[in-house]
This record gives C-alpha cells, sequence and structure tokens, in this order.
C-alpha cells in the first residue's frame, strides 16, 4: 500500500494565498468530508452487523434459504463500502487499515478448495497458494508450521499476507465473498461462483468437506470485519485520529487529502489497475468482486464516492442525507467554469459506471463486457474509463492551472509566510 | 541505501557548483512561448525518427522470424534472438515517453505488458501452448487478445525460455505452433509500431499548437507537464518496478525472476536504454537526433544547476555501465543485492532531483500518474 503524494504543499499554498469570492471556510468543507467518511463507514459497519446476523443464520441451521440470504446481506454491504474508497489515497490512517478488510486480487487456495485445472497447483510468488486452512488443522507455510486446529479472528489476522505475499489475503470482504460464492469457473461466460449451500451442512450432507471448519472460518472473518470497521469508523468520529489529521492546521492537508484521493482512485486504481487491465486482459481473474460477478456495482459506487466528496453530498443506507460545504464550492468561487465542467465530468463517469450496472442486470456482467470479441461490452467498459481519465484532467486543473484561490485561513503561515510552510 | 546517502555521495564533486542558486518560489513565471519551443522540438523533431527506427526493427524481427520458421535451426534462432534485442533496444528509449499515441487503447501495454502482477501472462501463456488456439497464429485476431499475449514479453517467453527454444528447433507440435505463434506476434509489433508512427504527427501538432483554441491543451505549460511527467514517472518506474520488484523487501526476499526481460537476460539493458530516452525529454537531444538543451533543461535559468543535474545524470549512467546485463547476473554476484540497492538508491535520487529542482524550475510538477492507487 502506499499513497503518492501528488501535490507539493508549496502549490496549494500559492494558490491560497488571496482572498478573491464569498467561499466556504476550509474548515468547512473540511467538516463535511469527515462527516461523510464517519457516515460512510458507520453504513459500512451497520451493512456489516447485518451480514453477521445472516452468517450467524446460516452457520446454526444450513439451508438454501439462509445462505441466499448471506450472500444478500454481502452485497448489501458493497454499497457503502465502496462509497468509502475515494478516502484510501491522501489518508494514511486509511490506506494503511484497508488492505485488512478490501485487499485484492487474492489466491484463494490459501483459504478453502480450489478447481486446480483453472487455478493451477502452485505459485512461484507464493509458498501459501493452495494452503487450504479450512482442510487442514496443521500448515506448512514456507517451512514453518502453524497450528490452524482453532479457526478464529487472530489465525486469519495471522495468515494475512503472510509471507509478504499480498494476494494471501485471508480476511475482509473479498475472503467473505469466495467463502459464500466460490470460484466462478465460469471464464467469460455468463454466471458467477456457484458454491452449494451444503458446504455448510453438517453431517452426511456436507459437501467438499470440513463444514464446521468452512463455517468456522466464515464467522471469524465476518467478526475480524467488524471490529476492522468498528475501529476505522471511531476515526472519523468526533476526536478521532482521521478526522483530527484533515481538520488540522491552515488546511492544505486536509484539501491535498481530497484532491489525491479523488485523483489516485479515478486514475491509476479504479480507471487503471481495476478495469483498464481486465479490458487490455480480457480476463475474468481480473475482476474486483470476481467470486460474485458483483463488480459493475463496485465500480459504481467507487465513482459515487468520488463525486459525493466533491459535491459535499452523501445518501446514508437508511435514506438521510450528510451534506455541507464542498470542494465544489470553493472551486466554484474561484471558477466557475472548470466546476461546472468537473461536474458534468464527475456525473459521466457515475453514469458510465450506472451503464455497467444495468449491462449486468440484463445479463452481462463485468467478466462478460471484457471478453474477447464482445465489442460492446468492451465499449461499455471503456467509456467508463475514458470518463475517469477525463475527470483526472479536471481534477489536476483545480490545483496546476486554477488553484483554490479565495480561502482565508485564519491565522495561518501558509498564507501570511509561505516560506515558513516551504 | 537511502536518498540521503546518494544524495550526499553524488553532489560532493559538484557541491561547489550549488552555490549562489536562486530558489524556484522566487522566479517568474515562464512565458507560455518557452513551452511551446519544448514541444515542438521534442515531439516534431525528436521523436519521429526514433518511432521510424522501432518500426524498422520490428520489421525487421518480423521478417527474420518469419524466415528462421521456414527451416529451424540454431544459428536462425541466433538471428531472431538478435533481432529481438535490436528492437527492444530502441522500444526501451521510447517507453518511457508515456503520452498520446503511446499510451491510446493502451498501446504501450499492447507492445509489452509489464509488470505482470497477479502472473495473469504466466497463467494465460500455459493455457494458450495447451489448447493452442489457431487465433493466436493470426496477428489480426492476436491484436484482439489479451494483451498479455501479443507483445514482447510473450514473444520473450517463444525465443528464450529454454524449453520453448528447443522445441522451436526440433519443430515437434508445440514447436510448430510456438513459431507460428510467434510470428504472428512479431507481425503484430509491426502494425503497433506503424499505427504509433503514423499517429504520432498529429498529436505533436496538437501539443506543439496548445493554446486556448485547444481542448484538450489550453495552455503550453498544460502540455509539457506531460513531458515532465513522463521523466519523472519513468524514473519511479525503473525504482519501483524495473529494480524494487526484483529487490523485494530484503535481500532474502530478493528474486530475479521478478525482473523485466530476466528471460532473455536483458533487465538492466532495459534500463539503460530507459535512461537514455528519459534523458533526451530533459536535454533535447537523442543520439544523432535533435540538439543538446532544447528540452526542459532550457528552462533551468541556472547553469550551475543544469551542469550539476547532467553530471549526476552521467554518474548513474557510468554506475550501471560496470554492471551486468541482467539483475539475475548481478544477483549471482557475492555482493549482487547490495550493488542493485545502491542502484536503485541512485535512481531514487534522479527522481528528487527532477522532483525538487526540475520540477520547481519548470513549474511542471505534480498530478497524477499511473501509479497512483495500489
Amino acid at each position: 500500500m502506499k499513497i503518492t503524494k501528488i501535490l507539493g504543499t508549496a502549490a496549494l499554498v500559492s494558490t491560497l494565498g488571496a482572498q478573491a469570492y464569498a467561499a466556504p471556510s476550509a474548515k468547512d468543507v473540511l467538516t463535511t468530508y469527515a462527516d461523510i467518511a464517519h457516515a460512510g463507514y458507520e453504513d459500512s459497519l451497520i451493512t456489516a452487523k447485518k451480514l453477521q446476523v445472516a452468517v450467524d443464520a446460516l452457520v446454526a441451521a444450513p439451508s438454501a434459504e439462509t445462505f441466499g440470504a448471506a450472500k444478500s446481506a454481502w452485497l448489501a454491504s458493497r454499497s457503502p463500502y465502496q462509497q468509502t474508497e475515494v478516502y484510501r489515497f491522501g489518508n494514511a490512517i486509511v490506506d494503511d487499515w484497508e488492505g485488512k478488510v478490501n485487499a485484492w486480487p487474492l489466491d484463494e487456495g490459501l483459504i478453502d478448495y480450489v478447481e486446480t485445472g483453472l487455478y493451477g497447483e502452485e505459485s512461484e510468488e507464493n509458498p501459501a497458494y493452495t494452503a487450504n486452512v479450512i482442510a487442514n488443522p496443521t500448515l506448512n507455510i514456507s517451512g514453518e508450521t502453524i497450528d490452524a486446529s482453532t479457526i478464529d479472528a487472530a489465525l486469519l489476522e495471522s495468515l494475512h499476507e503472510i509471507d509478504d505475499v499480498e494476494s494471501n489475503v485471508a480476511t475482509g470482504y473479498h475472503a467473505i465473498e469466495f467463502l459464500l460464492w466460490g470460484q466462478d469457473l465460469n471464464g467469460t461466460n455468463a454466471g458467477a461462483g456457484a458454491r452449494a449451500w451444503t458446504d455448510y451442512a453438517a453431517g452426511d450432507a456436507c459437501t467438499n468437506g470440513n463444514c464446521d471448519r468452512r463455517g468456522d472460518y466464515l464467522k471469524a472473518a465476518t467478526e475480524l470485519m467488524i471490529s476492522d470497521l468498528e475501529w476505522i469508523t471511531a476515526q472519523w468520529a468526533d476526536g478521532g485520529e482521521a478526522r483530527t489529521t484533515v481538520l488540522e492546521g491552515d488546511g492544505v492537508p486536509g484539501l491535498t487529502a481530497i484532491v489525491t484521493g479523488m485523483g489516485s482512485l479515478s486514475y491509476g486504481e479504479l480507471g487503471g489497475e481495476r478495469t483498464k487491465l481486465g479490458l487490455l486482459l480480457h480476463d475474468p481473474e481480473e475482476e474486483h468482486d470476481c467470486f460474485s460477478d458483483n463488480t459493475h456495482n463496485s465500480h459504481y459506487f467507487d465513482a459515487l464516492g468520488i463525486q459525493n466528496v466533491y459535491l459535499g453530498r452523501y445518501t446514508r443506507v437508511d435514506g438521510s442525507v450528510v451534506d455541507g460545504a464542498s470542494l465544489s464550492d470553493l472551486v466554484a468561487a474561484k471558477n466557475a467554469a472548470l466546476d461546472i465542467e468537473l461536474r458534468g465530468k464527475l456525473a459521466s463517469s457515475v453514469l458510465a459506471g450506472k451503464a455497467m450496472v444495468t449491462r449486468a442486470e440484463g445479463g452481462e456482467a463485468f467478466d462478460q463486457l471484457i471478453a474477447m470479441g464482445n465489442d460492446d461490452g468492451n465499449a461499455v467498459v471503456q467509456t467508463f474509463v475514458d470518463a475517469l481519465v477525463d475527470q483526472t484532467k479536471s481534477i489536476e486543473q483545480i490545483i496546476a492551472a486554477v488553484g483554490i484561490d479565495g480561502i482565508e485561513f485564519e491565522g495561518s503561515d501558509s498564507l501570511d509566510n509561505p516560506a515558513a510552510v516551504n | 541505501m537511502s536518498i540521503q546517502f546518494w544524495r550526499n555521495t553524488l553532489l560532493s564533486t559538484t557541491a561547489a557548483m550549488f552555490v549562489g542558486f536562486s530558489a524556484p518560489v522566487a522566479q517568474a513565471d515562464i512565458p507560455d512561448e518557452n513551452y511551446q519551443a519544448i514541444l515542438s522540438h521534442l515531439l516534431t523533431e525528436v521523436v519521429p525518427p526514433k518511432l521510424d527506427a522501432f518500426h524498422d526493427a520490428t520489421s525487421d524481427l518480423a521478417d527474420t522470424i518469419g524466415e528462421f520458421c521456414r527451416d529451424t535451426d540454431t544459428d536462425g534462432l541466433k538471428d531472431v534472438q538478435g533481432a529481438f534485442h535490436s528492437a527492444m533496444d530502441i522500444w526501451q528509449e521510447i517507453q518511457p515517453w508515456r503520452m498520446g499515441p503511446m499510451v491510446a487503447n493502451g498501446r504501450d501495454q499492447h507492445i509489452e505488458y509489464w509488470p505482470d502482477k497477479h502472473g495473469t501472462a504466466k497463467r494465460q501463456f500455459r493455457k494458450l501452448v495447451f489448447n493452442k488456439p489457431a487465433v493466436y497464429t493470426d496477428p489480426i485476431k492476436l491484436s484482439e487478445g489479451s494483451a498479455a499475449l501479443q507483445g514482447f514479453p510473450a514473444l520473450e517467453e517463444v525465443l528464450f525460455d529454454d524449453k520453448h527454444a528447443k522445441q522451436l528447433i526440433n519443430a515437434d507440435e508445440d514447436g510448430i505452433y510456438l513459431c507460428q505463434y510467434g510470428t504472428a506476434i512479431a507481425t503484430n509489433l509491426q502494425t503497433i509500431s506503424g499505427e504509433l508512427r503514423d499517429e504520432w504527427p498529429e498529436f505533436a501538432q496538437a501539443m506543439s499548437n496548445a493554446g486556448p483554441d485547444s481542448m484538450d491543451y489550453p495552455t503550453a505549460k498544460f502540455a509539457a507537464t506531460d513531458l515532465y511527467r513522463a521523466l519523472h514517472e519513468g524514473l519511479l518506474i525503473i525504482s519501483s518496478q524495473k529494480l524494487g520488484r526484483p529487490l523485494g523487501e530484503s535481500e532474502k526476499d530478493g528474486k530475479a525472476s521478478r525482473a523485466e526481460s530476466e528471460t532473455s537476460k536483458r533487465s538492466l539493458r532495459n534500463v539503460e536504454h530507459n535512461l537514455i530516452g528519459l534523458f533526451a525529454i530533459y536535454d533535447g537531444k537523442w543520439g544523432d537526433v535533435g540538439e543538446e538543451g532544447m528540452g526542459l533543461a532550457s528552462l533551468i535559468d541556472s547553469s550551475l544547476l543544469d551542469r550539476s543535474f547532467r553530471l549526476n545524470w552521467q554518474t548513474v549512467q557510468d554506475r550501471l555501465s560496470e554492471l551486468p546485463t541482467s539483475v539475475g547476473e548481478l544477483l549471482e554476484q557475492p555482493d549482487g543485492y547490495a550493488k542493485l540497492s545502491d542502484f536503485a538508491g541512485q535512481i531514487d535520487f534522479l527522481t528528487s532531483l527532477v522532483e525538487n529542482d526540475v520540477g520547481g524550475n519548470t513549474k511542471l510538477g505534480g498530478g497524477f500518474n499511473s501509479l497512483d492507487g495500489d
């Protein structure tokens, strides 16, 4: 994980130098930013707790119904979480933490059985490629013997990114996703992972063995994710470290965090790593929610999250709205045309994401859209990439060409004495 | 080895020259026409002959492998491998110019898909050889397939992997397929390099004409940011990927197989050629093309700073010339890991000079790049 600092402090300071128009204070903008973060993570926590109820019900009484309810709860939990991803880049506390809950891609053979014809049996990079925790109470990874007889949160934490291999993802949304859907063996054809509920059944009804340990794993991973989400929610509450960090000082670091998060997620991560790469490789392994075929939603809500922080407005899972002074207000006070341009581009990327959702709901999921020879589907995905790249150019112009002038930071060295900041 | 170490070491030879530097913040704004002159020189005069050379090299590669596949033997394979190296040399010089037609529709990734962080190329290649789909022996259909299966790394796997090289020469079932597939890749590279060459002039013209009438580049300064970004990102990629991946987290974790082009044992030769292409962005001269001082260097208002930057760059190139051509050979030496780590530190130091001195004096620093994200 890393954060690339893209904005020199001096560059921002130089544009913050003069009061030109009435505009919200940076503190107000950053307060909205922190409020939305807190609401987003709290919603993620709320929906994760609903997932836990469903998981407990599944393990206690495995059936097609309880299994389906758990999968539905997982899908519901993704919507608020993905909208928080814009907080990763720019906020070190988030970036250092998020790998525990949303690391991707993963070598799922670490966790459970896999179809080795598709997956392979070994990896040059990963000694734990097919360790299969669920089937093996004792693990031997890189010469180290690990007691996995009890599957609990502590064991999963110890296995996460074991051997410094990032794809050893033992915890978080995607580990749980794999436990609920299993591998998607359909390639670029229709269909998601088809794990049967009987993988959690008791006695002779159990399929693929070790159903009790699979249930233990699912429960432990869910419990751990809730604990992690509780922690990050607290960091954005009043007095929390994340909120304090963005609000401290003259506002420059906080505004830098907003713009860094918007640009980095738009370009390198969502536009590049998670979307364009899949299109270039035409490979179903290159999709974010690859087991559940929920990638269209993950991408859409990522794009929506970027728009949220710019407009200073977030609709919570209960329908209530968190809003306030926004970066958009700041930009508009300096250059209304750029604000209009960026609003338009953000709306375009959200719409392009929605177009993928519509295709998926019509039976053509992301892995089908990126398939070789699916020119129409490829074009839908490419439109999303293009929109993200295009909005990045405007995000850059906020800093490089227009700046965020017109904001007065009370008692700020960065304004009164820029050399002190440099 | 830390950046600070290299700052101290490399500057020791030129430290006296830094006396009297003016701080970037004290500089006046740079007129837009100064940026325009750089854009015009680099993009319309310097780059096109290099794109011609790249197309010629890939054409030669396609011809050579075609000839080899008609009658396979060891000498013929060596000829193909030689043509591969020639094409890779010029590609590695062009590779850092990530802008316009170079990156449009992922063209640079189609030419060379690397790094392969998820092991996709190996997985897809394994399946390809097993299934031998005819579609991948047709260069046109190949071009519509996976980027990981249609560029230099895939061809390298065909030509330089010991097992595949034997199959090629023996012309067994796998060898015949690999020859057809390799020929398709080389033909595809020839096509892509031709498209790149043909599309470049329009892009170069648009960049050179940056101004209020341009939708994409409202100022020449904004357009020139792409040049700065290419220089900066190119160094970051050398450090974090080309050297950083094989270095890993520690000596115990070091692994040559994670380096670029390691199958053909030319990972550090790639870096050597990257540095040539990158320096042209700064200098304005690229081999026998262009004119010294007409790149970003023309915006540096201190001859001392300019000389210092050039000396530091030359120091890094000299150091690289003392190393073997591949990370694998270097790591086999007793102090190989330390040497590689030291060299990465030198690249990091150059990066810091670009960020602080070049970025500051040209006023082109900042912006997002493809490395943002994970």
